[in-house]
């Protein structure tokens, strides 16, 4: 038995020597470069997926590479979701130099933890009039009496309906000059009775495909109710988002009562396939209320002069709801200077910020990009308009717990028929028993 | 002797310290936190409240109905995949010819990431041109179900698909189980006039039922564990109608960065697997007993 031990032992001497290895190796193998190490002339990127489909962010990088000779590492972060950031950065490590992506609304954990560079000097350097302006007001954050930016809006996004122009010829709801009727203003029967004609038409009887998940479900709330009374906000607290208005209420009876005639398609419970864009893409649903820039996405399928978008009613007085894709340097980055000069020269630059609209919709962040769009001029120049007329969505500290309560409460009355008014009473209760923070994160000056 | 017992810790060195550092300090640190408020974005460090965060957690209607989901979808979940699991394994003891061609089909969803599963079903069942959805339309000409988007049929949608997901390894187990089972108690059987039915009831259930506690156990985590198809499919909706308590956990954690919450929802349902395990490894032993 012995025997058998001793001759399965490997000498202690090579067994030291090989953990001691194992050890360094894993040791150096995870270490991150820490604040101030130097990472000599490798810009590593992050980015959610969509944005090297839809920005093309691999061409601008490798343009950059080539230019200055500066190595590149590209990699993907997860959607919509800091935790990584967060949790490497504040420790002083860092995977990335900079973070092309990221709403507001989602990057204020990082603002609030003070882990951004300060970008104000950066935006006054390209020149703040050279940013369309409600993009720029999107990144805002507090500072002492004042605000700062502490990210750059490359891309902007704006709430509206993609239209299927067959569909809508089809069901004689155009005007003259071609143009899409626009949907009635508030009143309901006229409402549903607009969407019921384009469900005659469509192939699968659906009038309008609607996206309505934890991000979705409140940008599609505050959309019209915005055009329909020209503020989000409640009348007896300033501060607090509208979930009691009769207008409200008369927005979720509208929604109810598509889904209750069978003419509302879509992703009411979110999923990850983007059901009614991939429909609404496949020339199955004759509208779809999403960002706009979907429509550009659906022109390469179905060609452009069957594709346009419309507002909801009254936005082309009180705006829509609008919000930007930002670029954001971490303080830990040992190579920031490298990352703002990435942003200036490539993010903001002409061809970048072109292409994406024409490829994909996404709104450019540089007034100049517009005059050099290739097709839906008259389309950019409406929506321009309505950008600078539009909202943008509070910054709560606890926007995900009011994401979460609003769009369940909203779900049962879409699809189960919970009653609108209670179901805004049951909002403005949860916010108060599950304590939700909507403490402002953003300037709201 | 001495240098025997060196060379055995040194052996057990790195096990122990990566068993340390990936499972006890974790645990331990989300133990503690358990017994915290603390949401790592905005607070400073996590501030004992002692049981205070379980009982937030317990009186959260959202929790209560991810239990309600759970338990629902648990039991129709647990029937379908213990029992299909148990045919297939005695199916495929009477398979002479293409055995391994058929386990490997069996066994093909278990190397399929469960996210990418989840999709595939999402674009079957896609409303406009999911193909069981135009299967649907062609042979009963009416609309098809919304699968996805009614609250009441969601959750059990979810069924037949994580039964897919999982049904390989429950399996598997159960055809080594068959597979140990001695020849001659068979033979006996059939001496004794035992149908194919009688054999079953007589000698392979016996035979099997500490295959089938350790199957029985199996299925229960990973029904109490399931949390790939609501993030994937469904986000928790529509309303909470597929919240599970994995994904509540992950909601509170890295949606709502409440990290208290969470490591009390983990630790709640830790309880609840081990409660359940032992119930049913005791029901299955007393049986056999």
């Amino acid at each position: 038995m012995n025997t058998e031990r001793t001759a399965r032992r490997m000498p202690r001497r090579t067994f030291v020597k090989a953990a001691a290895g194992a050890g360094l190796a894993v040791a150096g193998g995870i270490g991150f470069p820490r604040a101030g190490e130097a990472q000599a002339r490798t810009l590593r990127m992050g980015a959610e997926s969509w944005v090297y489909k839809k920005f093309n962010l691999q061409q601008w990088g490798t343009a950059f590479g080539k230019a200055h000779g500066v190595g590149l590492k590209f990699e993907t972060t997860p959607d919509n979701d800091i935790s990584p950031e967060l949790l490497t950065w504040s420790r002083g490590r860092t995977e990335w130099d900079v973070i092309v992506v990221g709403l507001p609304l989602f990057v204020a954990p990082l603002v609030g933890r003070n882990l951004l560079v300060d970008m104000t000097g950066f935006v006054k350097g390209v020149g703040e009039d050279k940013f369309i302006p409600t993009f720029l007001k999107d990144v805002r954050f507090a500072q002492g009496s004042g605000w700062y930016y502490p990210m750059v809006p490359f891309l902007g996004e704006v709430i509206g309906v993609q239209v299927n122009m067959k569909m809508y010829r089809a069901a004689g709801l155009v005007d003259r000059a071609g143009n899409p009727r626009p949907i009635p203003a508030w009143d309901l029967g006229e409402m549903v009775d607009y969407f019921r004609k384009l469900a005659a038409v469509s192939p699968k009887g659906y009038g309008l495909g609607l996206d309505w998940d934890n991000e979705f479900g409140l940008h599609n709330y505050l959309a019209p109710l915005v055009g329909a009374r020209g503020s989000i906000y409640s009348k007896s607290d300033p501060k607090m988002l509208d979930f009691e208005s009769p207008d409200a209420v008369k927005i979720l009876t509208f929604y109810r009562s598509l889904q209750k005639a069978n003419l509302l398609f879509g992703d009411i419970a979110p999923t990850a396939s983007g059901v009614a864009l991939s429909n609404f893409k496949a020339g199955l649903i004759p509208a779809h209320a999403t960002t706009v820039s979907r429509a550009v996405e659906s022109a390469q399928n179905l060609g452009a002069e069957n594709v346009s978008w419309i507002y909801w009613p009254g936005a082309e007085r009180h705006g829509s709801i609008t919000y930007t894709h930002n670029a954001y340097i971490p303080k830990v980055s040992p190579n920031q200077a490298l990352a703002e000069q990435f942003i200036r020269e490539q993010v903001l630059s002409l061809p970048a910020q072109v292409w994406t609209f024409n490829n994909y919709g996404k709104l450019p962040s540089q007034k100049e990009a517009y005059s050099h769009v290739k097709w839906f001029q008259r389309e950019a120049e409406a929506t321009l308009r309505v950008v600078s007329n539009s909202t943008l969505e509070p910054k709560y500290k606890g926007i995900a717990q009011l994401g979460e309560l609003f769009t369940s409460e909203t779900q049962k009355v879409i699809l189960q028929g919970t009653d609108p008014v209670q179901a805004l009473a049951n909002i403005r209760n949860g916010i108060t028993t599950r304590q939700i923070d909507l403490t402002l994160l953003g300037y709201n000056g | 002797m001495r240098e025997r017992a060196w060379s055995a810790y040194l052996y057990l060195g790195p096990a122990l310290v990566f068993m340390g550092v990936f499972i006890a300090y974790p645990m331990l640190r989300s133990l503690y936190f358990s017994f915290t408020a603390y949401n790592y974005v905005y607070d400073a460090a996590p501030r004992w409240v002692g049981l205070g965060t379980y009982a937030a957690v317990l009186r959260d209607p959202v929790f209560q109905i991810a239990l309600a989901n759970q338990i629902k979808f648990g039991i129709p979940f647990f029937a379908i995949a213990f029992a299909l699991s148990l045919l297939v394994a005695i199916a495929l003891t009477q398979v002479i010819r293409g055995r391994t061609t058929l386990q490997l089909a069996i066994a093909l969803p278990m190397i399929i990431p469960p996210s990418l599963g989840a999709v595939v079903f999402l674009w079957l069942l896609d409303p406009g041109f999911g193909i069981v959805n135009i299967a649907w339309q062609a042979l009963v000409r009416t609309r098809p179900p919304e699968w996805f988007l009614s609250p009441s049929l969601a959750l059990y949608v979810m069924v037949p698909i994580f039964v897919w997901e999982e049904l390989a390894f429950p399996m598997v187990i159960f055809l080594v189980g068959l597979q140990s089972i001695s020849q001659s108690l068979y033979d006996a059987a059939k001496v004794d006039g035992a149908t194919f039915w009688g054999e079953v009831r007589y000698v392979t259930v016996p035979a099997l039922r500490p295959t089938m506690t350790v199957v029985a156990v199996y299925l229960i985590t990973q029904s109490l564990k399931m949390f790939d198809l609501p993030y994937v499919l469904t986000q928790g909706g529509p309303g909470n109608a597929t919240f599970t308590l994995y994904y509540y956990t992950w909601t509170r954690a890295f949606r709502f960065f409440e990290m208290g919450t969470a490591a009390a929802a983990a630790y709640l349902t830790a309880i609840l697997i081990v409660g359940f395990s032992l119930a049913t490894a005791g029901a299955l032993r007393e049986r056999g007993e």
